[in-house]
């Protein structure tokens, strides 16, 4: 008989459970505009009260999950909820902490995304370059330091210590908005670029050109270190490929020559 | 009288004092200040008191794991939170004994 009223009591308890579980996660819903911490802050420990709270009192002492959050974030100091949470969906807040904590690298890659736009556009990319196409130079060493300071600088805007940073003026919005449009446009460009080369690069080396040296040209008994496209009004196109009378790719470039 | 804005005056003092006397978690601290007359007190009211105390340095929490059930957090009263509750008590006792003798005052004058 006892074990019958225990067992009875602990489905009680361990449904009790569940409906709090979830009283707590609406609670915590509305809670939504806070971060992270303060909110963990605020709801930790209060399933293990409301369990003694509704076995004291029952289900009615529960109100609203709005109004009990409301209460619990004016007792605790906090100003109310900025918007309504009830109209964002389960997963706002999580992608919302997880695109806050990617944003550092975001602002590494601005950095990338901006160097290597200006490099493409003011000077254009010499074939030496083809060494580090992801680099906004002909080497390593400088085209890391181009980044890190570039990055250094995109950082303390995200940051907020260097204009126009978190202002909120119409002139630093919009050079925000330009900063962010750049990064994106920049990021496109660089990316084909450096796709364009290594496809360029496959093109002059990967191919088989039967039992002949594939990475050597002659032309008149003299051997050619590389060919270089250009178009009819003297530009050069950087993603020319040659081919042969049988369609075979010629090498644009020798590097041992 | 409404006993609400009352308490929303005093809450802060009335928990610094229960959690003074004895650590305590959430709905503990509820039902003691219920038991001591403040019968209106909300829980959720002492929950973000409770908050707002810890998060000013006025108590220190810990977390008691419960096989049971969920995990109680309890609340303890720190230094600051003790020299806190000694100003609000001075300050309580100040208030409280002015607005009690103006009442005598007045409860003997004429209409």
């Amino acid at each position: 008989m006892n074990d019958t009223l225990n067992d009875t009591r602990a489905d009680t308890r361990a449904d009790t459970r569940i409906d709090l579980d979830r009283y707590v996660g609406e609670v915590r819903r509305h809670l939504a505009d806070l971060d992270a911490d303060t909110r963990d802050e605020l709801t930790e420990g209060l399933a293990a009260d409301l369990v003694e709270l509704v076995e004291e009192e029952g289900q009615g002492a529960l109100r609203r999950p709005e109004e009990y959050a409301a209460e619990l974030r004016a007792a605790a100091g906090l100003a109310p909820a900025r918007r309504r949470p009830l109209l964002a969906p389960d997963w706002w807040r999580p992608a919302w902490d997880v695109a806050v904590a990617a944003l550092p690298a975001w602002w590494v890659a601005r950095a990338w995304a901006w160097v290597m736009l200006l490099h493409l556009l003011l000077w254009s990319p010499h074939e030496d370059g083809y060494d580090v196409p992801w680099l906004p130079t002909t080497s390593w060493g400088t085209g890391l330091l181009l980044w890190g300071v570039a990055a250094v600088v995109s950082i303390q805007i995200g940051r907020g210590r260097l204009w126009p940073g978190r202002r909120s003026s119409t002139a630093a919005l919009v050079a925000l908005v330009l900063l962010e449009a750049g990064s994106v446009v920049g990021a496109v460009v660089a990316w084909d670029h450096v796709d364009l080369v290594l496809d360029d690069r496959q093109q002059a080396y990967g191919q088989d050109v039967g039992d002949v040296n594939p990475a050597v040209i002659t032309y008149q008994d003299r051997q050619s270190c590389s060919l270089r496209v250009f178009d009819a009004e003297g530009k050069r196109v950087l993603d020319a490929r040659v081919v042969d009378q049988e369609g075979r790719a010629l090498p644009l470039r020798n590097r041992e020559c | 009288m409404d006993s609400t804005q009352l308490l929303k005056g005093v809450l802060d003092l009335a928990v610094l004092a229960v959690v003074d006397a004895e650590d305590g978690y959430g709905y503990d601290v509820v039902r003691r200040l219920r038991a001591a007359g403040l019968e209106d007190v909300g829980d959720a009211s002492v929950y973000g008191t409770l908050r707002r105390l810890y998060a000013a340095g006025s108590l220190t929490s810990y977390v008691v794991p419960s096989e049971a059930g969920p995990h109680r957090k309890y609340y303890g009263i720190t230094p600051t939170g003790r020299a806190e509750l000694k100003r609000q008590r001075d300050d309580w006792n100040h208030f409280a004994g002015a607005v009690s003798v103006l009442l005598d005052q007045t409860e003997g004058a004429p209409a």
